[in-house]
């Protein structure tokens, strides 16, 4: 047998087929073990070999293109039937997923996390101390004594039947005494942590958080002093050219002391940190007074060093805007979900 | 500290502006409160001429006037009774602020008829009551003329924040001094007229004390004959501006030198005191009857005044006694001028709560020479302003303590200020300040004015110095680390940070609740709470034992805000009489309403003891501590509820609490639905965030099939699902990876006191695959491992 069809309408035929059974159809006439091609190969036989030969080469190929045709439509028709069901299968993808909930770092919290990035950059370590303290490391090592005026500047919260443990710290400064007392210089610490005092009112909290920095070596100066201050303030206000006063103050437990103010501007009022003509009391500092260190058994002709001290608030308010001091102690959802920070939002020096 | 500009230029001959003066002041430490600037206040109103006065068309108590002002013409109109042609008035024109009504004047129609402007009454500038009509100006002003200058309120008036240790700028002439030494003008000189003293003390003093330091001398001096009058225009224009009411000549004096020198006196009335006055201690419950009308029952560590007859005529550095105060008819008085310790002073405020500009000073010490000089002041001012005759001056026995001199290296201002100021203008700025300096090689032998009892070593030469050369001047290094590095936290403070970036990453936000809490709450949860003396209020008494009831107060807060679901957390101390410092670390979670929200996905489940659980145990796995270690502990007491909690342990070690919290907490703090908490003791985990290698070793790739196999068990009710996992687990430590419950059935188609539970083993066969003979002897093992020694029975 002689296989006479056009191979072009063959493949014609094939592309033409709609469905697998169609195709199968196709398949089985032309090179089913009956079909038209193995018959005409089967009809070869009768030819010269030279013959045989050419025909044969011809009749593979076109059983070849055959084939390939066929796996093609096959593929072909794969697709069509996966459109005609994706057509029946879409939906509504504007509905809303459900995202799982990510939690919020406190404001107070993530201006901490900011101010120990900074001055653990220094090289500063974080110390901390426990929230009822004695009246001797909260005042009296500090160089205020039972009757002094300095004292009637804190107003303090007094523990009831407490043995000598009568006071809630007014400040992070106890800290200080607490370090000196266990350490030999050089001393280089940041201590965030909780501090209260009794007042109450709309820029006073009972509770509140302070930094309390201290370094103690052979050389500090006040140029370390002013420098790591500015240093600091103009890293984590992100600004350059910080504009400050750096002004002559009293604190019991530094001698030199002093205070540093920012200058600020309200655009949109919004507050500005860095330039304008309005000064903000930032924090307080000074040189240890060498009262203190002998208090803490620490050699004050030997050693010498500064200390500073900030309001954690204060700095977030500046920072991110808040305007209500009450409002980090109040736990309003709503307040928190605004303030709050993904645990991501890090200010590093890579921005990672 | 209040003060106007002209004062201070009564010690201070200076050119300087007020800015200058205010700059420096903050600069040497004198940090400015306020500088109140009436002139800038009312610098838009001025002297203005009524044109034309008529009556209002529409009303019959309203005028229209033509008024002519410096800047033209306008039309106002006007209620004022006394507003008349020809008059001169004070004019604010539209956009001024009005200060003694608070109102931003506009440009309106008063029953239509258009006024620009007004023509003001006394109350409206803030200087009086007045306001049955406007003010009228007297014809010598003319048009434009300030309202500001006529009235001589146009001194600025100076606040600064004084520092307590600077008590000698608790007087105009020491903040002259100040700004003397920081280059702005001269302090001027201060000389006392010699007074011939006409007749021998008719009172003298006398001191009582055991211990000379509580009063180291008072002096005074009679004067006979006196007028006591209203004060002289400028003294009252002064005591108003900074305050104070003005009374009469002679109270007047007393307030002036007590700011214009720093110097507290008192005045009596000679003619109430009988026989001479002394100085000593209170007898318990001796009553004095004071200035302010009170009548204060004195301890016995009080400093009074007590006339021969034992009558009391003032509290020692506190307050005058009422009877022999000095009133308009006082003809004869005797002056005091006293010294006291300061310790003293401040006790006796204290104890009777009682303030004044006398305690103020005395409590951070003044001028111990001012003994002296205060008397020449004094005597000086009554003379001018009251005449009279003049006694001698009595004392009693002064005892003085001198300040020692000591010795200062004037290298310290280079090895503490850190900058360079040479030995001359070191100098220059001491001995302006009143130190005297004796030059000395490097050194200078310092002795300190009587009037700086702060200054007690070195470093407050130091200060002394560069505060005046300038802070400003301090120069700025660049800050390097060039330091060895250090570890920046402990594992303990890593901990408490850590926990919190922790249990935001598992849903959970973050508050910060007060350390108070209400002791009536505190008492549920602890026997062993620590109370405030002095609380700020009676709900913030106590410091809190458990974080939770805090956080619980965020629930009912939160609802009107539609928040019925949350998961907070709060990482702080809880305290408790009982632990090392009285305090621990916790962090401390509640979760409740709908696990998932409201979305059309939502599981519709709520929040249960299971998915905090899950947050609890994520949240550990983040801290590296070991979870599958923890051993189950009950929880007694009243915070969790005892049959849908547990305690978590390693060791001896309290790790963590969880569970649904305690049905009659939660009635206490009025929560009417379920919540679930968890604790975690951040102390007892910190051994688990010491840095660890970053190496993990080899990574072993087990090619062989693993296989699971499910079983399900009868077991006796008390069983409990972690024993089983456990048991299951030690069969083959190797083989079984892992066992999963996957069902829980405990309905009542099983016998009593029965629960199925069923289970998925993982098996991992070691060294090659399994046959099915293998599994079959390891499924029997399992069964016969639990049955025994859980009880159990397998089910089919």
């Amino acid at each position: 047998m002689v296989f006479a069809e056009n191979k072009i309408d063959v493949l014609k035929k094939i592309k033409a087929s709609k469905s697998f059974e169609d195709l199968e159809k196709l398949r089985l006439y032309y090179l089913g073990k009956k079909g038209l091609i193995p018959e005409a190969l089967k009809g070869l036989g009768s030819l010269s070999i030279k013959e045989k030969k050419s025909k044969g080469q011809e009749l593979n190929i076109i059983k070849k293109e055959i084939e390939e045709g066929i796996k093609n439509q096959r593929t072909e028709i794969e697709n069509i039937e996966i459109s005609n069901r994706i057509n029946l299968e879409s939906i509504d993808v504007t509905l809303p997923p459900n995202i799982s909930e990510k939690g919020k770092i406190h404001p107070i919290s993530q201006t901490i996390f900011n101010i120990i990035e900074i001055f653990g950059n220094l090289n500063y370590a974080v110390e901390t101390g426990p929230d009822i303290e004695t009246d001797f490391n909260n005042f009296t090592a500090l160089n205020i004594p039972e009757h002094h005026p300095a004292r009637e500047m804190q107003d303090t919260f007094y523990v009831q039947d407490n043995g000598d443990k009568n006071v809630l710290r007014t400040h992070t400064s106890p800290v200080q005494v607490r370090t000196m007392h266990n350490t030999k210089p050089p001393i280089k610490i940041i201590v965030p942590g909780r501090t209260y005092r009794s007042d109450s009112d709309a820029t006073h909290a009972p509770m509140f958080h302070q930094v309390e920095g201290l370094v103690v070596d052979t050389s500090s100066t006040m140029v370390d002093l002013k420098s790591t201050l500015v240093s600091f303030l103009e890293e984590f206000f992100e600004v350059k050219n910080l504009q400050y006063r750096f002004r002559p103050s009293y604190f019991p437990f530094t001698e030199p002391s002093a205070e540093m103010d920012v200058a600020y501007t309200k655009v949109n009022n919004k507050i500005k940190i860095g330039e304008g003509d309005k000064w903000l009391e930032i924090l307080g500092c000074g040189m240890v007074n060498p009262i203190v260190l002998d208090n803490c058994n620490i050699d004050s002709k030997q050693y010498q060093g500064f200390a500073f001290g900030m309001g954690i608030e204060r700095l977030s308010m500046l920072k991110y805007g808040i305007t209500d001091l009450r409002s980090f102690f109040d736990p309003n959802y709503r307040w928190l979900d605004h303030y709050g920070f993904s645990i991501l939002d890090n200010q590093t020096r890579s921005g990672l | 500290m209040k003060f106007t500009l002209d004062w201070l230029k009564d010690h201070l001959d200076t050119s300087e502006n007020l800015n200058a003066i205010t700059d420096t002041l903050t600069n040497i430490g004198l940090e400015i409160e306020s500088v109140e600037d009436k002139s800038e206040i009312f610098k838009n109103f001025t002297v203005a001429k009524v044109l034309k006065a008529e009556k209002h068309p529409d009303a019959d108590k309203l005028k229209v006037c033509q008024v002519e002002t410096i800047n033209g013409n306008f039309q106002v109109v006007c209620g004022a009774p006394n507003a008349r042609q020809g008059m001169l008035g004070i004019f604010a024109p539209e956009n001024s602020y009005i200060p003694g009504t608070d109102l931003h004047l506009k440009k309106t129609k008063i029953r239509g008829v258009e006024s620009c402007g007004m023509l003001v009454s006394e109350r409206e500038m803030g200087i009086s009551n007045e306001h049955d009509g406007i003010i009228e100006i007297k014809d010598n002003y003319k048009i434009g003329d300030l309202f500001s200058k006529i009235f001589k309120i146009d001194e600025p008036v100076i606040e600064i924040n004084l520092t307590p240790n600077r008590s000698d700028c608790l007087s105009v002439r020491g903040i002259a001094r100040d700004l003397a030494a920081a280059g702005i003008g001269k302090l001027k000189d201060i000389n006392y007229k010699k007074v011939k003293e006409s007749f021998k003390s008719p009172i003298t003093w006398k001191k009582e004390f055991q211990n000379n330091n509580l009063c180291p001398g008072v002096a005074g001096r009679y004067f006979k004959n006196v007028k006591n009058v209203e004060s002289p225009k400028w003294l009252q224009d002064r005591l108003t501006a900074i305050g104070l009411r003005p009374i009469s000549a002679l109270v007047d004096i007393t307030n002036y030198i007590t700011f214009d020198l720093g110097r507290p006196l008192h005045v009596y009335d000679a003619d109430k005191v009988t026989g001479n006055l002394t100085m000593r201690l209170a007898n318990k419950n001796e009553e004095c009857l004071t200035l302010n009308e009170v009548n204060y029952k004195c301890d016995s560590d009080m400093i009074v005044i007590s006339d021969d007859e034992n009558k009391l005529h003032g509290i020692g550095g506190v307050m005058g006694g009422l009877d022999s105060g000095c009133s308009m008819e006082t003809k004869n008085v005797f002056l005091e001028v006293a010294l006291f310790d300061p310790v003293s002073v401040t006790k006796t405020g204290r104890k009777l709560n009682l303030q004044s500009d006398a305690r103020y000073r005395f409590e951070r010490g003044i001028d111990t020479d001012s003994i002296y000089w205060g008397v020449d002041a004094a005597t000086q001012m009554i003379l001018e302003l009251c005449g009279g005759e003049v006694g001698e001056f009595v004392s009693s026995e002064i005892n003085i303590e001198k300040n020692k001199p000591f010795m200062f290296d004037t290298n310290k201002v280079k090895t503490f200020g850190g900058i360079e100021i040479n030995n001359e203008e070191q100098e220059k700025i001491l001995v302006s300040l009143g130190f005297s300096v004796n030059k000395k090689k490097s050194k200078f032998e310092i002795q300190s004015p009587t009037f700086r009892p702060d200054i007690v070593g070195e470093a407050d030469i130091v200060e002394e110095i560069i505060r005046i050369y300038g802070y400003n001047k301090i120069p700025l290094k660049k800050v390097t680390n060039q330091e060895e590095k250090k570890q920046i936290l402990n594992t303990k403070t890593k901990t408490f940070y850590k926990s919190k970036k922790i249990m935001a990453l598992n849903g959970y936000s973050e508050v910060v609740t007060w350390s108070f809490m209400d002791e009536n709450n505190a008492k549920i949860l602890s026997d062993e709470i620590i109370s405030l003396k002095n609380p700020i209020s009676t709900d913030l008494n106590t410091m809190r034992p458990s974080t939770l009831p805090n956080l619980l107060e965020a629930i009912n807060q939160n609802k009107s805000r539609m928040y019925l679901r949350a998961k907070i957390f709060e990482v702080g101390p809880n305290f408790s009489k009982s632990l090392p410092d009285q305090q621990e670390n916790v962090a401390t979670a509640i979760a409740y309403g709908s696990s998932d929200g409201q979305n059309w996905l939502s599981n519709k489940k709520n929040i249960d003891v299971f998915s905090i659980k899950a947050d609890l145990f994520s949240i550990l796995a983040d801290l590296n501590v070991p979870i599958d270690n923890l051993l189950y502990e009950k929880i007694e007491g009243k915070i969790y509820h005892p049959g849908k909690s547990s305690s978590l342990r390693l060791g001896k070690n309290k790790i963590a609490n969880f569970g649904e919290l305690h049905p009659v907490l939660l009635k206490t703090m009025d929560v009417n639905f379920k919540i679930y908490g968890f604790e975690i003791y951040l102390e007892n985990i910190s051994q688990f965030q010491e840095n660890k290698s970053s190496s993990k070793g080899g990574f072993t790739n087990n090619p062989y099939q693993m296989v699971e196999r499910d079983f399900a068990f009868l077991f006796p009710k008390e069983v409990k699902a972690g024993e089983i996992i456990k048991k299951v687990k030690k069969i083959d430590k190797n083989i079984i990876q892992n066992v999963t419950i996957f069902d829980v059935y405990d309905g009542d188609k099983l016998p009593e006191n029965k629960k199925s539970i069923a289970f998925r083993t993982l098996l991992q066969p070691q060294d090659k695959t399994f046959n099915d003979q293998e599994i079959e002897e390891l499924s029997n093992k399992i069964i016969y491992e639990i049955s025994k020694s859980l009880n159990a029975s397998i089910r089919n």
